[in-house]
């Protein structure tokens, strides 16, 4: 236990963040590279794939250049200025980081939850899910936002006392272990796994347009938070991936935006505020309901 | 498509904020250090002062001190050496480093590679005790701080530590003793950590 409890230092642990984040993204590149390979062996490596692929790794870097120039320095400042008001005095330790991952990946489970039924917040987070293709560079597609809204989210951790670079850390090990479940090569793992753990089974039915699979399963680490809290659906019919209305495009400015454009255009195209707020602060699958038009669409509007 | 009812989603957040209140504040006895112990009755009104060596040949009783006062000190303080009791030790993070120097030049540029004892305690707030039994010839003079976080380093913010800290004979936080100032013989010496917040 004394590798567990013996102190380490923030930077330590600051170190260990980057190291996994830079080398995940060259190990991501490899798992691409065979990926491609399977596809192409099943000839199913198309030109729009290819493109699509090229599109989320622009949407990478806009989403790097936005965190950069607009939301860092929110960020630090938010952390260590709530760093202050720490509740509990939790020492830096491998045990201590282990369970803030753990409920990091709770907090995670909220957040993910709030992006995809917020509409605001669903804005940003639907270019993520507007690939029609299922690969691990789908997992580094962005939007503008993505680096605004786990802030408010994860600092409940910083307030109860874990330091700030121990969150930073596992915020990214859960962002990291949702990346490799982007893949369609594997099927269904063991039931014991597939019970507790997220995995690509379970992501892929996250990521689908079928009807029955919308809103489900927003995990990162641990399925059980949806087990327990009844958004979960296993696997079953093949799954559609995408949005409900495709976006049909992989122009990477189309990609990384098309979400705000929507939700722009529902605001501003309001007939009164009420419905302006609900198009901001309401449900993507919310309708006015004094449309006679609307009123036969029964899907959702993602 | 799952509609989880709004039963189920006030249910979820409030189970969501006990786990992690309960796991913060597991987190928060995640220390190496043991439970945290007050100072034993007995050495909280504890004044050290010098005390018989015990196995040198020539005893000489202060004045002052009594055989009782001696006899209440825990085994390791009676043994023959520097023994130190350190205070003030504000919680169990970390570890308290303790330097002890024999020559002024060392001391001043708190180099640590040329110490005559040197220790790393685990932190447990309160009071610690350590005896270096070889410490038999002073002068020293001691340097300890508070390694709350593991890094080696007493963290600074601008010229303000930002962890414990001392040197013997310091009086009070700002205190910064010269050698001979510090110098404290082998026998029984106690020092109080210091914190700027």
């Amino acid at each position: 236990m004394d590798v567990f409890l013996s102190p380490r230092g923030e930077m330590e642990i600051y170190g260990w963040e980057v190291f996994i984040n830079d080398w995940f993204f060259v190990i991501a590149l490899v798992v691409l590279a065979v990926e491609f390979i399977r596809y192409a062996m099943l000839r199913k490596l198309t030109w729009n794939l290819l493109g699509d692929t090229m599109t989320n790794y622009i949407t990478l870097g806009m989403f790097i250049a936005i965190n950069l120039v607009l939301f860092s320095g929110f960020y630090i400042f938010m952390y260590f200025s709530a760093a202050q008001f720490a509740v509990f005095d939790i020492p830096i330790n491998w045990a201590t980081v282990l369970i803030c991952v753990v409920l990091a990946d709770l907090t995670y489970y909220w957040e993910h939850r709030f992006m995809h039924r917020v509409n605001i917040a669903w804005a940003t987070h639907s270019a993520h899910h507007s690939s029609p293709h299922f690969n691990i560079s789908v997992a580094y597609r962005f939007g503008p936002m993505d680096g605004l809204w786990p802030i408010f989210f994860h600092l409940p951790l910083v307030l109860l006392g874990f330091n700030p670079f121990i969150v930073f850390f596992a915020e990214v090990f859960v962002q990291v272990f949702q990346t490799i479940l982007h893949t369609e090569a594997v099927k269904k793992l063991p039931k014991p796994i597939e019970a507790i753990m997220n995995t690509p089974s379970h992501h892929r039915v996250h990521h689908a347009s079928n009807e029955q699979y919308l809103d489900s399963n927003y995990a990162g680490i641990f399925i059980i938070w949806d087990r327990m809290f009844g958004t979960f659906v296993r696997e079953d019919e093949s799954v559609v991936y995408g949005l409900v209305k495709p976006i049909n495009s992989i122009n990477p400015l189309v990609a990384f935006f098309h979400g705000f454009w929507r939700t722009g255009k529902n605001i501003l195209t309001a007939k009164n505020l009420g419905d302006a707020w609900m198009y901001f602060a309401g449900t993507p699958d919310w309708q006015p309901k004094d449309t006679p038009s609307n009123s036969k669409r029964k899907v959702p509007a993602h | 498509m799952p509609s989880p009812s709004r039963l189920s989603f006030i249910g979820g957040l409030l189970v969501s904020s006990v786990v992690l209140i309960g796991g913060a504040w597991a987190a928060s006895n995640m220390t190496n250090g043991a439970a945290p112990v007050d100072a034993p009755a007995d050495l909280k009104d504890y004044v050290p002062a010098p005390v018989p060596n015990l196995s040198g040949g020539s005893e000489h009783v202060v004045a002052g001190v009594s055989s009782e006062a001696v006899t209440t000190l825990p085994e390791k303080t009676k043994k023959t050496g520097l023994n130190l009791t350190i205070e003030g030790v504000r919680n169990n993070r970390g570890r308290v480093l303790v330097m002890v120097f024999s020559s002024e030049a060392a001391y001043e540029a708190y180099d640590y590679k040329n110490t005559v004892g040197y220790v790393e305690l685990p932190a447990v707030s309160g009071v610690l005790v350590h005896g270096f039994e070889t410490l038999t010839k002073g002068p020293y003079a001691v340097r300890i701080f508070h390694d709350e976080n593991g890094d080696y380093e007493l963290n600074m913010s601008g010229d303000y530590p930002l962890e414990g800290y001392t040197s013997s004979g310091a009086t009070s936080l700002y205190d910064e003793p010269k050698f001979k100032d510090a110098s404290v013989g082998p026998g029984n010496v106690t020092v109080q950590v210091r914190y700027i917040e």
